[in-house]
This record gives C-alpha cells, structure tokens and sequence, in this order.
C-alpha cells in the first residue's frame, strides 16, 4: 500500500476577486515532513496556507488533508498564524494552552504541559503576563508555544521566527528541529530565511511571484541532525534557492537612472526659474 | 546629639495624609462652595440660596423623611426601565450583530427612535398613560434600549474575525469561541452599554417624573419651582448628583476595573 500523504495539493488555484494569486499549485506534505516555502513578498504563501486550514475556500484543483477536504478533524492542526492572532485577554499561559483546552484536555494537564513549553521558550516568569506586555519576539513564542503544545498532526508555520534576533533565531531553529525529531509530523513552513529553509526543509518549494507556480522544488535528504548551515552543499543550495527568488523579485520602478534623468530636468526648470525671476526683477527695477 | 532629620523625610510617614491631589481638588471645591456662598449675599434667598441655607434644608428634609419618601420612586422607575431596556438592547444589538438582514431591517427605525427628543416621548407618555408608574417607566425604556442597543451592535462588529478564524482552526467548539473570543471582545461594549444607558436614565427620569408623574425627585424640583422654594430645587438637584455619582463612579466604574484588568 502507497503510504497517503498527510497533505495532497493538487493544480490549485485561487484568487481574491480580479487578484489571481495562485495559478496551479501542486505539492504533497508526507506525515512525517518538513515542507519548507520560499517566495517573493505578497506572491500567496500565506494563502497556501489559509487554504489548507480551511479559512479559505479552494475554488479550483483539489486540497486533501488526511485524505478529505480541509478541516477534516481527523487531523490535529496546528497553526501559527503570520500575524499571530493571540488572545488579549488570556494569560500567556492559558494562550500556550488553548490548543489543549480546545481539545477538551483536562485543566491540570494543559497547563503543565503549557509549562513546560514556556520554559522551553525562554518565558518562564512571564506566565501570567497578558500579551500586549509582551515583546514582538516574545508574542512570537508564545504562538509557537501555541503551536506545539498542541502537539499536532500538522503544522502550518508561517514566518514563525523572523523578529526575534540571530542567536534567539537559531536556538529556536534548533529547539523546533529537537521537538520535531522527538515526535515527527506534517510540517508546512513558510519562510523568506534561505538558511532556515535547508537547515529544515525535507523539501523546499519555490514559488514565483503572484499568479503563482512551483518554481522549483528541492529535495534534502540529510537527516536534520546532521546537517550544519556551513556544509558546502547546503551553501550551494540556498545558492540556487536565492538566484530563483532573484529571478522573481519585484521589478525596482522603471530604473533609478530615469530618476536621475528626472532629478536634472527639475533642477534645470529650478535654474529657468531662477533666471525669469532675475529678469522680472531687473524689469521690475 | 540627635541630628535632625532631612526635611523630606518629616512627611515620610503620611505619604497618604499627604497627597497634593486630593488637597488641590479639596480645595477646589471649597473655592466653588466659596464664591456660591459671597454671590448668594447679594441675592434674595428664593433667586440664590447660599451652600449653608441649602444644606441646612437638605437636613430638614432628610429628618422629615421626604427626600427618602421622593428618592426611590425615582429610583425604582429608572431602575425598572432601564433594566428591562438594556436586557432587550444588548439581546438586540447581538442579534443585529450577528445577523445581517436583521441589521438592515432594523437599521432605520432605531436611528429614528433614537432622534426622537425625550421630551417628546415625556409628552406622548402622559397622554397615552396619565399620571401613572407606566410614564416615566416608559419614557427610560425607550430613551435608553436604542442606546444599549447601538453600544452593544457596535461591539459586536469589531469583533476580530482573526481571532474567531484563529479559535476555529483549533477546533475549539461553538460554546468556547463564544466564551473566550466573543464574550470578552463584547464586554467592555456592553459595559459602555450599561454605563452610557444609566447616565441617559437617570437624566430622563427627572423630566419623565415632572411632566408625567406625582411622585419622585422630577416631580419634588417641580413642586418647589412652583413655591418658588428655591434651596429645595437645590437641594433636590444636588440628591440626584450625589445619587449620579454614586451609581456611575462608585458602581459602575469598579465592576468595570474588575473585569477588564487586560487592558
Ligand atoms: N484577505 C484578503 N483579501 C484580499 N486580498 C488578499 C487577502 N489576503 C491576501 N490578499 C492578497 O493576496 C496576495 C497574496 O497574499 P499573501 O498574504 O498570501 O502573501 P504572502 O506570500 O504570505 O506574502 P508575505 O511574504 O509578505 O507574507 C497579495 O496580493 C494580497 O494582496
Ligand atoms: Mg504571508
């Protein structure tokens, strides 16, 4: 038997009104992989994955979560949203839980695992905080928290480190590679970090900018643990990776030299100024 | 030998004994009672009653028992149509809230209910219920449902859908997404509801009780208008600021730190 993969995307496509974002998407997310994407700003990564949460509606080709439409509840979905989406008004520690308490896990028990991941995540002392005392970095963990705690099937991560700093960035990397290496699961991570991208994707996909395809897809088969950021051959494909995303970087305004051919038009309209006044100056006198 | 102590800290005992605030607003106070007290010399009594002729009145109506007798009248209306407008207003607001067609069915007439002058309704309530409890109790209710209605439908809508999105995709069942997104992004609206309603139900009971009732704080100011007793307009206009600021600031004000303490 074909082992099913957790996800299937087939020639999806989807737009919001006259924007057609995705063009004809097409990937599958093992139950045990890590699905990394890589793209231009605004192309419909966080799209892809509102898709398959079921927030959005698939209007062409076919999504497949554990083998039905999105929002099958077979599946435990964790999802740590781009912008967050933390609860005001619930403490960090009952935000950390409320994947759990969603799920009905008993009082006791979602909170001492809520713990435990806030202490993982470098917030201890901070559990009865509200979120809007916290950091941007620290809100961050606290959706991570979210995230894992639930200890999901999948898990759909969108930019889930970009404004804590370096060294937080790769304890984070490191502490999400240790979770996942403990208990395995479909992961789909959105990211603009190439490094990020194949020091834990099992697969990269490279979308082109809006209406988007599949670029390209790489395949990294080193077990996680064993790969450093400066093996040669992982250099040589975030290489690759960062050459395809310049091919789809937004076009800069129709060139910085037409700027400058601009600029001296002004200038010469200022110098014509000038003189005019001058001569109705001297007629004037 | 004892050396003295550095002057600041003397009053380092009494930081609450001391506080320049409160002294500041005392005192303002007192210039106010001041300056009613000079004015009110120049004046006759029934154009000006002086703060001490009126407090000494306050006192005999309050050892006669009238302010009691004319205070819960007013009291039990205000609170008997405000009640019953604002369970009806935020029911409302969070149907029209959450149910389009409801919204524009309603939309219309409750903005014109809403621009109907309470005077109006103070008239119309006498004529359609006479002097009795029905008229004040009508004219709160319905000078105060549209604004507990419009405070409530308001919360309602800024609702953060993210967030419900956010409680849905962790399958959190319907009862929690409305215990932990939509109750506690409506509350401070409602509260704003509740408050926003008694202040407007205090102030149209007055003007309900003059035009449409025998009995309550409306119809005492009335009463001592008509006897040109002056101190005792005062005196009734000052019983309905105390009992203002008991309910708004006292009541209100600290449910309210109570429960929204995230912000
Ligand atoms: N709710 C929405 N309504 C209408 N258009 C939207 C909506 N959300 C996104 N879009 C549009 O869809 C496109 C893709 O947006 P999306 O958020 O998926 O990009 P992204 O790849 O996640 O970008 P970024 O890397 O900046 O997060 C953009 O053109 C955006 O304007
Ligand atoms: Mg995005």
């Amino acid at each position: 038997m074909a082992v099913e993969p957790l996800v299937g995307l087939s020639d999806v496509r989807f737009g919001y009104g006259n924007n057609q974002v995705l063009d004809s998407v097409s990937f599958e997310v093992g139950r045990e992989e890590i699905v990394v994407i890589v793209g231009p700003s605004g192309c419909g990564k966080s799209t892809t994955l509102n898709l398959v949460a079921g927030l959005l509606p698939c209007q062409n080709g076919k999504i497949e979560v554990g083998g039905r439409p999105p929002g099958n509840p077979d599946i435990v979905l964790g999802y740590m949203f781009q912008d967050l989406r933390l609860l005001p008004w619930k403490s960090v520690i009952d935000n950390v839980a409320f994947g759990l308490a969603a799920r009905r896990v008993s009082e006791n028990e979602r909170l001492s695992v809520a713990k435990r991941y806030i202490d993982l995540l470098g917030l201890t002392g901070f559990e009865k905080h509200y979120p809007n005392r916290l950091s941007g970095g620290m809100q961050q963990r606290v959706c991570i928290g979210r995230a894992f705690a639930m200890n999901p099937d999948l898990l759909l991560m969108d930019e889930p480190f970009k404004s804590v700093d370096a060294q937080l960035r790769l304890y984070l990397l490191e502490l999400f590679s240790n979770i996942w290496q403990r208990s395995p699961k479909g992961v789909i991570f959105v990211t603009h970090d190439t490094q990020e991208a194949v020091l834990l994707g099992d697969r990269i996909i490279v979308y082109t900018k809006r209406p988007v395809r599949v670029k390209a897809t790489f395949e990294i088969d080193r077990p996680q643990s064993m790969r450093k950021a400066t093996d040669p051959d992982l250099r040589d494909t975030e290489a690759q990776i960062l050459a395809l995303l310049y091919e789809e970087r937004a076009a800069l305004p129709n060139t910085l030299e037409d700027e400058d051919k601009e600029g001296v038009q002004i200038e010469q309209e200022i110098e014509c100024h000038a003189v005019g006044n001058g001569l109705s100056t001297s007629l004037s006198v | 030998m004892i050396r003295s102590l550095p002057a600041y800290n003397r009053f380092a005992f009494a930081p609450r004994l001391y506080n320049p605030t409160l002294l500041r607003n005392v005192v303002g106070v007192l210039a106010i009672l001041g300056i009613w007290q000079g004015i009110s010399l120049l004046y006759p009594s029934y154009l000006l009653p002086g703060p001490v002729e009126v407090a000494h009145t306050f006192l005999r109506l309050l050892l006669q028992g009238e302010i009691e007798q004319q205070l819960w009248p007013t009291v039990y209306r205000t609170v008997a149509g405000y009640s019953v407008a604002t369970v009806l207003g935020i029911g409302l607001g969070i149907a029209m809230g959450s149910n389009k067609y409801l919204l524009d069915f309603v939309r219309v007439p409750v903005t014109i209910v809403m621009a109907i002058p309470g005077l109006s309704w103070a008239f119309l309530a006498v004529i359609w219920f006479g002097l009795t409890e029905a008229s004040p109790i009508f004219v709160i209710f319905v000078i105060t449902l549209p604004i507990a209605l419009v405070n409530t439908l308001k919360g309602v809508q800024q609702v953060d859908r993210r967030l419900v999105e956010m409680a849905r995709t962790h399958r959190a069942p319907y009862w929690m997404i409305v215990r932990d997104v939509y109750l506690p992004s409506i509350l401070p609206y409602i509260f704003s509801a509740l408050t926003v309603s008694m202040a407007f139900a205090w102030k149209i009971a007055i003007v309900a009780e003059m035009l449409g009732s025998s009995s309550g704080l409306g119809y005492a100011m009335l009463k001592a208008r008509d006897y040109i007793k002056t101190d005792e307009v005062f005196v009734w206009t000052l019983v309905f600021v105390f009992l203002f600021l008991i309910v708004d600031n006292g009541i209100f004000r600290t449910i309210e730190r109570m429960i929204v303490k995230w912000q």
